[in-house]
């Protein structure tokens, strides 16, 4: 354990700042529970509380379960064995993050639900009366979203998996293990820390839908956070029953943090845990090649030739005009990427470098709104923005007589706060694992060698973390391009986003209407996700850690 | 340190752009109006843009969700830009009111133009569009005759073919809220009992419904008038009509789709002007026509597919009933069991 | 106090982790400029600690800390490790792995020109048998290599002060034999003062000018290789190097009766008094002899000489480093004889070893460390 003792100094300072202002909406959330709601929690725990709560614990359990395997066992097939198509599909599994949430739920409904496509034409050939499972349930919920999450834990896990080499895999080998023995019993618990965190980041994602979530008809606790705000008319209620959600993301964080054990540092070069064993032959190799395919085939092409299909159904009408449409969302996503992660940034660095327990639990509670359904941490920032804009106006315009207006509310810059606020863990986990695998003695050598902190950072930590950062960075560019609920409240007049777009036309149902910004949504992140899969797949220069 | 120096030159470059985006502190120019609108998902509509070409006003928009507009109305407070408030459901409007958020109007061509049971009593917002939320059945398998009021859905031989929406959607809410003014908690809840009893499938959205009834995975359903003239228009043999309950009794269920005038309104004047001609008939065909919805004016006709399922008796209980008794709809749906 | 440049000094340092452990109890230690010193101790006595003070990575709860005559630590002033000017190398080198080998060795290196750098850069790389390397990554490099190269960094920006934490612990037996030698001549060639933390005795006594023994974050002796080996200060010091064979024994007027015979004993031990006899394996001869006690148990062949293990019926078993023992069959009867005096007497079993008292007067070898006030070892 290090202490460079140095003083409270600018990073401290700078840190705290940062995480006090990323925080502030959450707190004003929180703030709700101050004031007294006994009747309402008294009528939901006599109703649909526990419903609520068995419904979300179920939900996340799913999800971790068929995701993080989805992810895991992707990764392992990808990462140790060899059969064709394995390097177009190391990267092309990642293309799911693409599609936002809802645009798949929408999809999956609609292909298979009782008067889709899929029933009709099996009612057609086996009889009226054949039914197949009911897709608007806990089940085909878990089954999409797990679909659309994968990915995160793929990502890691195939980080890990990759980072190992073939040292490890080659010593179980030559002790006997079989190949799955191997993945068991050395792989799994080495990478465990790093599927911890994909998993934990699919949960809050989990956590906070709303979107898909009420699509098929399923009671989570954001779902009753609407029902109260909106249904109830109570907006204090809706603030502590977000304060439980929270809770639960705590939990979650808690519970990633126990898996992380301690990081390891490898390097990765040469010799891969691929080389290991033969490359996989007949009907084993085939099995590798359709099962990736398979998955790729249902999560990311039906989709996309679902959208396809609707968008070019004569009878549709388009949104107007689309360019500024996909300005507005590629600026504000590019522009909220390089934020979040230079926020997070500061954070992981204020982290490694301090002790402070204070500080430490400051920078987790700046992630938690990652967990929190968009509109809860939009209206909480809003809450800022709003209260901050009054007092500013109204001392302008004691002193000078003149009112300057709203200053934030209604801004660029106050979405990129609303933006800044949300996914701020995004751009702080990846980039966190990445710092936290870079030893400290590297750090230490380099101040005997006389390096100022600042060099430190530009000429030794930058370069090594250059995949974290871009990991982090693309992860913040397609969940803003696919933001909903804190876009439509803070944005500025005239600034629609293709999200918007989508969710004027699936607000009224009109899915076939949607299709066509869905796909440019899934279209302009494309570009952002074959980066970042290319990115932890390439050769890097030596040394680099992987995100 | 010269790179320091560019940075924060192009930070605050940046940041000034971003600003540059902030609403006018002042909108006094009389030439534009500002309309907070969740009708926006019916695309641009014309008639706003005939109100342009007849007064020369220049309307800017600011579209979202029901409760996201309300919220960003309500935070900015009385530096809004807003002037006009206009939404799809009346138990907003009325929750807008409640919270001071519109001023009352006092027009003679609205009290006019617009009846009293779809407007605020204290006239501080206006339905302009009307529909029903009514019960609609499959034609190939339901007889007229085997339908009679939103409570005989709870009828056991419905057991397992009626399609529903969740209670967590507005346009349910408010069908119960004003049930519950006019017949009472005690009445409603057994209604609503009834319906869970008989195991309804539940489809979170009005259009899917009517695609299940069909398809035949149920054969009745309740849902907005508008979603079937909208399918109509695309397949005019769908199998499915409405049926208005209650006739004998108080009625069909209707909500509106309305606008109010923003409290801290900048251009006052215009706003009025705006929903004034938003009430009068050429208006009203044009924005009810285009959203298949029946117009608020008595004196105006409905789309011909409206017209041709025929008149019938709606609530006379006011449409605010909607947003008075929601909260209580909401609570009341939990008690049931009423997903 | 040394003022001279590339001098550390230490005065009752403490260190302490959490309430309970202390790591570093008041310790105290001078340097010379140009001094190679080795720390040795048992794990968690403090070595690296005390090496981690020096370096400013940790900072001291009590005492001082003087680098080139210049306080770094203490009187309520400490100066960040970066201004320290103290080379480290680590255990695991710390190579920076998107650097290379050159860019490595530079990375100290500032405010020089380009031109001196890449001068310095190939005089290090040649001094530490580097040349050609430059244009390497470290993970290109073998283990040797690497090592080399953490030293041409920390060597690099001509630092006065060089500290090395167990540098040669990730090298194979063989490897480390041979770069031993070479480490002791690049920092005699450098002209650096360093520090050199192992656990490896023998590496400690060839590369050092003097030894430093620590255990339980306090100094044990300090002294040259010759010093700790042939008279070491206290049994744990001749325990912890080289191997030692305790006899009891009981003081007469002419030594120190053992079962071995009689042995010299120094005269500061009262007739009658229980001691214990430390001698070193290569003290031990053996003779085959039937009437003997101790029984020969097993040979071992260590490539330079021949170990055995004798059994006396005592339950008493000694270590004897002996080519004779070579000759000779597990189970014969064999006799130990004592040559010289034993490294070190101390009281019996049951007295506090504090009390031991150093054998006699070794032939003063080396220059003799001074003493400090307050200082926690002794040295005659």
């Amino acid at each position: 354990m290090t202490s460079l003792a140095r003083p409270a100094s600018a990073w401290h300072i700078s840190a705290w700042l940062l995480a006090g202002l990323v925080s502030a909406p959450i707190a004003a959330v929180a703030l709700n529970l101050l004031l007294p709601r006994g009747d309402v929690w008294r009528h939901l725990a006599d109703t649909i509380l526990w419903e609520l709560t068995w419904n979300t614990a179920w939900l996340l359990a799913g999800v971790a379960v068929v995701s993080g395997t989805l992810g895991t066992a992707l990764a392992w097939l990808v990462v140790a064995h060899r059969f064709p198509g394995r390097r177009f599909f190391e990267w092309a599994l990642m293309l799911p993050l693409a599609i936002p949430a809802y645009v798949m739920g929408f999809v999956f409904v609609a292909l298979l639900e009782y008067a889709g496509p899929v029933q009709t034409t099996l009612r057609a050939a086996f009889g009226e009366t054949f039914r197949l499972f009911d897709v608007r349930s806990g089940w085909g919920l878990v089954g999409v979203l797990s679909l659309v999450l994968y990915p995160y834990p793929y990502l890691m896990a195939r980080s890990a998996f990759a980072s190992l080499g073939s040292a490890p895999v080659e010593a179980a080998r030559g002790l006997g293990l079989s190949p799955r023995q191997t993945f068991w019993r050395v792989a799994l618990p080495l990478a465990r820390p790093a599927i911890a965190v994909g998993v934990a980041l699919a949960l809050m994602e989990a956590l906070a839908d709303f979107g898909t979530v009420s699509l098929f008809d399923y009671r989570t606790y954001t779902v009753a956070i609407y029902r109260v705000w909106f249904g109830m008319f109570d907006r204090v209620a809706a603030g502590q029953l977000a304060v439980v959600l929270l809770l639960w993301a705590l939990a979650l964080l808690a519970l990633e943090r126990t898996q992380r054990g301690r990081r390891r540092y490898a390097q990765a070069h040469g010799r891969t845990a691929a080389d290991v064993w033969p490359r996989l032959a007949g009907t084993r190799a085939l099995a590798a090649t359709a099962c990736c395919t398979t998955v790729l085939g249902v999560a990311f092409v039906l989709p996309l030739a679902t959208l396809g299909w609707w968008a070019v159904t004569p009878g549709v009408t388009h949104p107007a005009s689309f360019r500024p449409l996909i300005m507005n969302s590629v600026v504000l996503a590019s522009v909220a990427a390089v934020l979040c992660v230079s926020a997070g940034l500061l954070l992981a660095y204020a982290r490694r470098r301090t002790h402070s327990k204070g500080l430490r639990f400051a920078t987790e509670i700046a992630g938690l709104g990652y967990a929190l359904p968009g509109s809860v941490v939009a209206v909480g920032v809003l809450a800022i923005l709003a209260g901050t804009d009054r007092a500013l106006a109204d001392l302008v315009l004691r002193i000078s007589g003149y009112d300057i207006g709203l200053l934030a509310t209604g801004t660029g810059l106050g979405l990129l706060f609303a933006y800044l606020v949300r996914f701020i863990a995004l751009g702080f986990h990846p980039t966190e694992a990445g710092l936290s695998s870079i030893p400290r003695s590297i750090d230490e050598c380099a101040a005997s060698l006389g390096t100022t902190p600042g060099r430190v950072v530009r000429e030794l930590h930058l370069p090594l973390l250059r995949a974290s950062l871009a990991a982090a960075g693309l992860l913040v560019f397609l969940d803003v391009m696919k933001e909903l609920p804190a876009t439509m409240l803070i944005r500025p007049m005239g600034w629609d986003t293709l999200a918007i777009a989508v969710w004027q036309m699936t607000s009224e149902s009109l899915w076939r209407e949607a299709a066509l910004p869905a796909l440019t949504i899934v279209a302009a992140g494309l570009p952002a996700v074959i980066c970042l899969t290319w990115l932890g797949t390439s050769r890097r220069t030596p040394g680099e850690t992987a995100s | 340190m010269r790179r320091c120096v560019v940075a924060c030159v192009g930070l605050i470059g940046a940041v000034m752009f971003l600003m540059d985006s902030a609403p006018a502190a002042r909108s006094q120019e009389a030439k534009t109006l500002t309309v907070y609108s969740s009708r926006a998902h019916y695309g641009a509509e014309p008639v706003f843009e005939a109100f342009t070409k007849k007064t020369g006003v220049d309307i800017k928009f600011f579209n979202g969700n029901n409760n996201e507009v309300f919220e960003r109305l309500r935070n900015e407070g009385a530096r809004t830009s807003a002037d006009v408030l206009l939404t799809v459901d009346a138990g907003n409007l009325w929750n807008a009111a409640r919270e001071g958020l519109l001023s009352p109007v006092q027009s003679k061509i609205l009290t006019a133009n617009i009846p009293a049971h779809l407007r605020d009593p204290e006239n501080r917002w206006f339905g302009l569009a009307v529909r029903a939320r009514t019960i609609m059945y499959s034609t190939a398998r339901v007889k007229p005759d085997e339908l009679s009021t939103y409570a005989a859905l709870g009828d056991p031989k419905w057991k397992g073919r009626l399609c529903l929406r969740t209670s967590s959607n507005t346009y349910n809410q408010s069908l119960l809220g004003s049930l519950i003014k006019q017949e009472g908690e005690p009445a409603v809840e057994k209604m609503v009992r009834g319906w869970v009893a008989n195991n309804p499938t539940y489809i979170n959205g009005d259009t899917q419904i009517l695609e299940a009834i069909a398809a035949g995975q149920c054969d009745v359903g309740i849902t907005n008038t508008y979603y079937l003239a909208r399918l109509l228009q695309k397949t005019p043999d769908l199998k499915v009509a409405p049926f208005w309950p209650d006739q004998q009794g108080h009625g069909v269920h209707v909500n509106v789709s309305g606008a109010g005038v923003s409290a801290h309104a900048k251009n006052r004047e215009g706003a009025i002007a705006l929903i004034e001609f938003l009430s009068t008939p050429e208006a009203q065909s044009t924005l009810a026509g285009a959203s298949f919805e029946y117009p608020a004016n008595p004196a105006v006709e409905p789309h011909a597919i409206l017209k041709n399922w025929g008149t019938f008796k709606t609530q006379a209980v006011g449409v605010a009933a909607a947003g008075e008794f929601q909260a209580a709809a909401v609570k009341l749906a939990d008690r049931a069991g009423y997903r | 106090m040394n003022h001279a440049e590339g001098s550390v000094e230490l005065q009752g340092v403490v260190k302490r982790y959490g309430r309970t452990v202390v790591a570093v109890h008041n310790l105290s230690l001078a340097v010379t400029p140009g001094e190679i010193v080795t720390v040795v101790g048992p794990s968690g006595c403090g070595k690296t600690t005390m090496l981690r003070l020096i370096a400013g990575f940790e900072r001291a709860d009590a005492g001082r800390i003087s680098i080139s005559g210049a306080v770094v630590d203490g009187g309520g002033r400490v100066v960040p490790p970066e201004e320290r000017r103290v080379g480290f190398v680590f255990q695991d080198y710390a190579l920076f792995p998107h650097l290379t080998v050159g860019a490595n060795v530079a990375f100290g290196l500032r405010g020089v020109g380009a031109k001196a750098r890449a001068e310095r850069v190939s005089t290090m790389l040649r001094l530490c048998a580097l040349e050609g390397l430059d244009g390497r990554y470290p993970h290109e490099l073998s283990g040797g290599q690497q090592q080399r190269t953490a030293l041409a960094r920390a060597l690099a920006p001509g630092n006065g002060v060089v500290l090395l934490d167990e540098p040669l612990s990730n090298l194979d037996a063989a490897l480390r034999r041979s770069v031993r030698g070479q480490l002791r001549d690049m920092l005699k060639q450098a002209g650096a003062t360093a520090l050199i933390v192992t656990h490896d005795q023998e590496e400690a006594l060839e590369i050092a000018d003097r030894v430093l023994v620590l255990q339980n974050g306090r100094v044990e002796q300090i002294g040259t290789p010759h010093e700790i080996y042939a008279t070491p200060a206290s049994p744990f010091v001749a325990r912890f190097i080289g191997e030692s064979n305790v006899v009891p024994g009981v003081v007469q007027c002419d030594g120190a009766a053992t079962e071995l015979g009689v042995v010299c004993c120094p005269p500061c031990f009262k007739t009658g008094c229980a001691v214990d006899v430390l001698l070193r394996p290569s003290q031990l001869c053996l003779e085959p002899d039937d009437c003997a006690a101790g029984v020969l148990v097993t040979r071992a062949y260590a490539g330079t000489h021949a170990t055995a293990l004798i059994r006396y019926p005592s339950g008493l078993e000694l270590r004897c480093a002996s080519d004779a023992a070579l000759a000779l069959a597990p189970g014969t009867r064999v006799n130990v004889r004592v040559q010289g005096c034993p490294t070190l007497v101390v009281a019996g079993t049951g007295a506090s070893e504090s009390a031991s008292l150093p054998a006699r007067a070794a032939d003063a070898v080396g220059a003799s460390a001074p003493l400090l006030p307050g200082g926690a070892y002794t040295r005659v």
